[in-house]
């Protein structure tokens, strides 16, 4: 098993953990997602794989912190990936789904902004391998520190 | 039995006995961790994640310490950190490891059965404590005060090659010692790897340094002491790690430590101040 698909296989490991504390079948949803994000690394050409990978990951995270920051009764004021980022980043430290100003602010620029470029301009790919490979790795990283 | 082969065995034990729905991950990457633990598996009970020592941790058992503490502080909080010892070693190898997991089995199959059933029940927490808030709190906030600080080395390192200037230099620039520096004794860890191409395994070595002083383990739980948190550590250059660029800094930033490339070398005692007054 490739290590991108050892990766994969972590973040699905967490979703499942997120479903049964919730209990909300949306994690199901997002575990989908995380799959189709698996298949697409065999898509060619190989620009459109890294597209495919990037949309499904962003997709998947999207969907899981809109749902995690349910779960804790809180409300982003939008339905979006940077508003769920802005509500986590505003409450205490304390709580449980607190994340911190400088990975906001990372985040934002690392996942947010890829999100609002490739989602919405024509004709938008990652343009190489290694920078599909690091927006991939931001949203794993943001995956690990909120999805719970 | 190979580290490997046991987790595959072990991993394909869990399967047959665990429903289809749980996820088991055997060797899992995650974006924090240099080394993760060897199998995680995800049930109705929660997250469970198993440990078999490597030959090199039953050498020094504060490598497997590391593994665990940094596991601890990576994985959900509610996560069940399990060690499955080799039968045939002695046991007393981790006699001040086996306390801080939730529990310890040998190798033994009768025994890979008691896993299946700690996956499965949501009770089970081996009389740990709950990672307290503030443990996080200060993990994190570690994280990203040294991903940040490596990151903005790595943009003047960037600058200082495309603009094939030297590095200014902002004080003393002679050789450093190796070993924890400061005004205060053992602040800040520093070492210097620049003499040749680091790898993962060094990160791990370096996270064993401020594992060992930065955290008490009490109860299943790394309590943060006033020992060297951070680290700085001069490298030769910034290096990709496959399938995931950033993988290394990352891990190295969630073990307290800050990569400065050798052309940014004059800037490691600044760094170092500055991560002295973060206390």
């Amino acid at each position: 098993m490739s290590q991108t698909s050892k990766r994969l296989q972590t973040l699905r490991a967490l979703t499942t953990v997120a479903l049964y504390r919730t209990g909300s079948s949306v994690f199901t949803h997002v575990d989908h997602e995380l799959q189709e994000m698996g298949t697409s690394v065999r898509v060619s050409p190989q620009r459109r794989s890294h597209l495919l990978q990037v949309f499904h990951g962003i997709r998947a995270l999207e969907t899981a912190l809109l749902e995690v920051a349910k779960s804790h009764g809180l409300t982003p004021t939008m339905s979006s990936l940077g508003a769920a980022l802005y509500c986590f980043a505003a409450v205490p430290p304390t709580h449980p789904a607190h994340l911190g100003a400088r990975d906001k602010s990372r985040f934002i620029g690392t996942v947010t902004k890829v999100r609002n470029t490739t989602m919405h301009q024509a004709n938008v790919f990652p343009r190489s391998s290694r920078e599909a490979e690091v927006t991939l790795g931001e949203i794993a990283t943001c995956f690990s520190l909120l999805v719970r | 039995m190979t580290v490997l082969r046991q987790r595959n065995e072990v991993s394909r034990a869990l399967r047959r006995s665990l429903d289809t729905d749980a996820v088991i991950v055997s060797g899992p990457d995650h974006p924090l961790l240099v080394e993760a633990p060897d199998i995680l598996v995800a049930e109705k009970g929660g997250l469970v994640a198993v440990y078999f020592p490597k030959a090199a941790e039953y050498s020094n058992p504060q490598r497997l310490y590391t593994r665990l503490v940094l596991a601890r502080l990576a994985l959900p909080p509610q996560t069940r950190h399990v060690l499955v010892h080799d039968h045939r070693k002695p046991r007393t190898a981790f006699s001040f490891e086996a306390r801080s997991f939730a529990a310890v089995l040998s190798s033994r199959p009768r025994h890979i059965e008691e896993l299946s059933k700690i996956a499965r029940d949501p009770a089970f927490d081996g009389g740990h404590s709950q990672l307290p808030a503030d443990v996080l709190i200060s993990t994190r906030h570690r994280f990203a005060e040294a991903l940040s600080m490596t990151k903005v080395i790595r943009r003047l390192s960037r600058s200082a090659k495309q603009a094939n200037f030297g590095v200014q230099s902002r004080g003393t620039s002679g050789p450093y010692p190796i070993g924890a520096v400061g005004g205060r004794q053992g602040l800040v860890h520093e070492a210097d790897i620049s003499q040749r191409a680091w790898k993962s395994l060094d990160i791990q070595n370096l996270a064993v340094r401020t594992t060992r002083t930065a955290f008490t383990m009490d109860n299943g739980v790394p309590y943060p002491t006033d020992g060297a948190r951070y680290g700085v550590v001069v490298i030769d250059e910034f290096r990709d790690f496959r399938g995931d660029p950033d993988k290394l800094v990352r891990a190295a930033a969630f073990a307290g430590w800050v990569l400065a490339p050798r052309n940014q070398k004059p800037m490691v005692p600044e760094l170092i101040q500055r991560l002295q007054s973060r206390r």
